[in-house]
């Protein structure tokens, strides 16, 4: 089914707006400049950070991909009790159920704006993968994370986003329980 | 002519950090600090309140991610009866899940807890939507509950007014008919045609025979073993007990007739914990306080023996005889439990 992707960001504004506030904070935690920061907009692209260009591969990479860690790590957090309930249990009554429902869903939401967007992919690619200073080892870890950036876009016209954010929700529990 | 910042418009680019900076020093400090609006931060706050929420529930989902995620694992190891009772409290408490119940329903049907399986399917099933294959495992196992409980109620209704002395033959001829029907759930037959056999070898012929047709019947290999237990014979006794105890640690009949041949064997400390268990989970379970407070005499512990007993009393048990002389140190334990 496809559905316009401002209508999904509308539904899932929350992610969105950590999204670009990761964005934000890395630039601050790698001094960098920022211009512009728009948390949440109802047209397309529905959410941006405009910062000052480096040339500083680590910094390129955190700032592209700060967003994915920290969306990734909240997400899970905020949604575990409710994936217990609502994913594991298949339950949404009970004590409790509309806080866990409310984590669920932005902590589904947080975990769907995981993904970096092909802009960040095309300035790592220009930062890091075409920068002669850049030495081979890094370029070779970084390209992953670049591919993955691209399969993440163009998978999302697939809800590849929501499969990612379910598959950490299902996940994340039974990585626990490894430990345990 | 040097180029002016791009922000301010006043000072020139300082490219000291950054070859391809287009602001000066003092307008690159203030916009490193880019600030985050009221309404952000008002937003992180109450993202950070949701997050020490999810935190603090954080032990509890776990923990009952993991009743549910080792419910099977942990009956395969013998642990039916706890890990039932568990599921059930999720289930009270996650009344509209499906899945809890058919998790229930599985493990109680495959280990022979019917009674649970019954009253799963009646607080907790009906009226849910379920699959196709759902509803089609739920069928089966309220055939299997049907038929185990007509049988049940069947054996009830004989010995509801019989005379002991003069219809127990009609009882054996009407248990040895049901046998032979297939609306009668024969394993229980045939434990029933135990308890009514004219002898207490042919009756461990019967309870084998049930034990072997449903090796859930675990308490029917524990009457079995009675039996040899009695007639000296310890080592059948406990070739049984442990088979049946490696199927279901929480039988009460099984860990008592091991904490009996535990104590005869002279581990009095083993036969203490098996009788304890026993106790733990049927304290009004037939002869199960007995053997507990039997246990604790041998193990020393008169205090807890004498407030065991009493609770016993209070609830109602009325103690044998001969138990009353085995505490009383006028009976040997060998002389209690062997040659009845």
């Amino acid at each position: 089914m496809i559905i316009p992707g401002f209508v999904i960001s509308i539904l899932t504004f929350p992610g969105v707006v950590v999204h670009e506030l990761a964005h934000q904070l890395f630039c601050r935690w790698c001094k960098i400049p920022v211009y512009q920061v728009v948390y949440f907009q109802m047209k397309n692209p529905c959410g941006y950070v405009l910062h000052e260009r480096t040339n500083d591969p680590v910094k390129n990479f955190l700032t592209a991909m700060g967003p994915f860690f920290i969306n990734t790590v909240l997400g899970a957090l905020l949604i575990l009790p409710g994936s217990v309930q609502v994913v594991a249990f298949r339950s949404i009554a009970g004590t409790g159920s509309i806080l866990n429902l409310l984590l669920v869903w932005i902590g589904i939401s947080v975990l769907m704006h995981a993904f970096p967007s092909t802009g960040d992919a095309k300035s790592m690619v220009s930062c890091i993968l075409k920068n002669p200073e850049v030495s081979v080892p890094a370029k070779i870890l970084a390209a992953p994370f670049i591919g993955l950036i691209y399969l993440g876009a163009i998978g999302s016209m697939f809800w590849l986003d929501l499969v990612y954010a379910i598959a950490v929700a299902l996940a994340i529990p039974n990585l626990i329980l490894l430990f345990l | 002519m040097e180029e002016q910042c791009q922000y301010c418009q006043i000072k020139s680019i300082d490219r000291g950090d950054n070859p391809e900076s287009v602001l000066c020093r003092e307008c690159r400090e203030q916009l490193i600090r880019y600030p985050v609006p009221k309404k952000i931060m008002v937003a992180a706050v109450i993202l950070a309140v949701l997050l020490i929420i999810a935190l603090l529930q954080f032990p509890n989902r776990i923990r009952e991610y993991k009743i549910y995620r080792q419910a099977e694992t942990n009956a395969q190891e013998g642990i039916i009866y706890s890990t039932l009772v568990e599921l059930e409290e999720l289930c009270a408490k996650y009344s509209d899940s499906e899945k809890l119940p058919l998790k229930i329903l599985k493990i109680a049907m495959e280990y022979g807890y019917y009674d649970f399986a019954a009253y799963t399917v009646n607080t907790y099933l009906q009226g849910k939507k379920l699959s196709e294959w759902e509803y089609d495992e739920v069928l089966k196992a309220v055939a299997v509950i049907e038929k185990y409980y007509a049988t049940y109620d069947a054996f009830e209704a004989l010995i509801q007014d019989a005379d002991q002395e003069n219809d127990v033959d009609r009882i054996r001829q009407e248990l040895t008919r049901m046998e032979q029907e297939n609306t009668f759930y024969r394993p229980l037959v045939s434990y029933y045609q135990g308890m009514v056999a004219k002898d207490q070898s042919s009756a461990a012929v019967q309870y084998l025979k049930a034990y072997q047709e449903d090796s859930n019947l675990t308490y029917a290999a524990a009457q079995a073993a009675n039996y040899y237990r009695r007639t000296g014979d310890l080592k059948t006794a406990r070739t049984y007990l442990e088979e049946a105890y490696g199927r279901n640690r929480e039988d009460p009949e099984v860990l008592r007739g091991m904490a009996i041949v535990e104590m005869l064997e002279g581990n009095s400390a083993e036969g203490l914990t098996m009788a304890e268990e026993a106790y733990r989970l049927s304290p009004e379970g037939q002869y199960v306080a007995d053997t507990y407070l039997v246990a604790l005499m041998e193990n020393g512990k008169t205090k807890e023996m004498e407030q065991v007993k009493k609770t016993g009393t209070e609830s109602g048990i009325t103690w044998d005889e001969q138990l009353e002389e085995f505490l009383k140190g006028k009976m040997t334990l060998a002389d209690y439990y062997c040659g009845e």
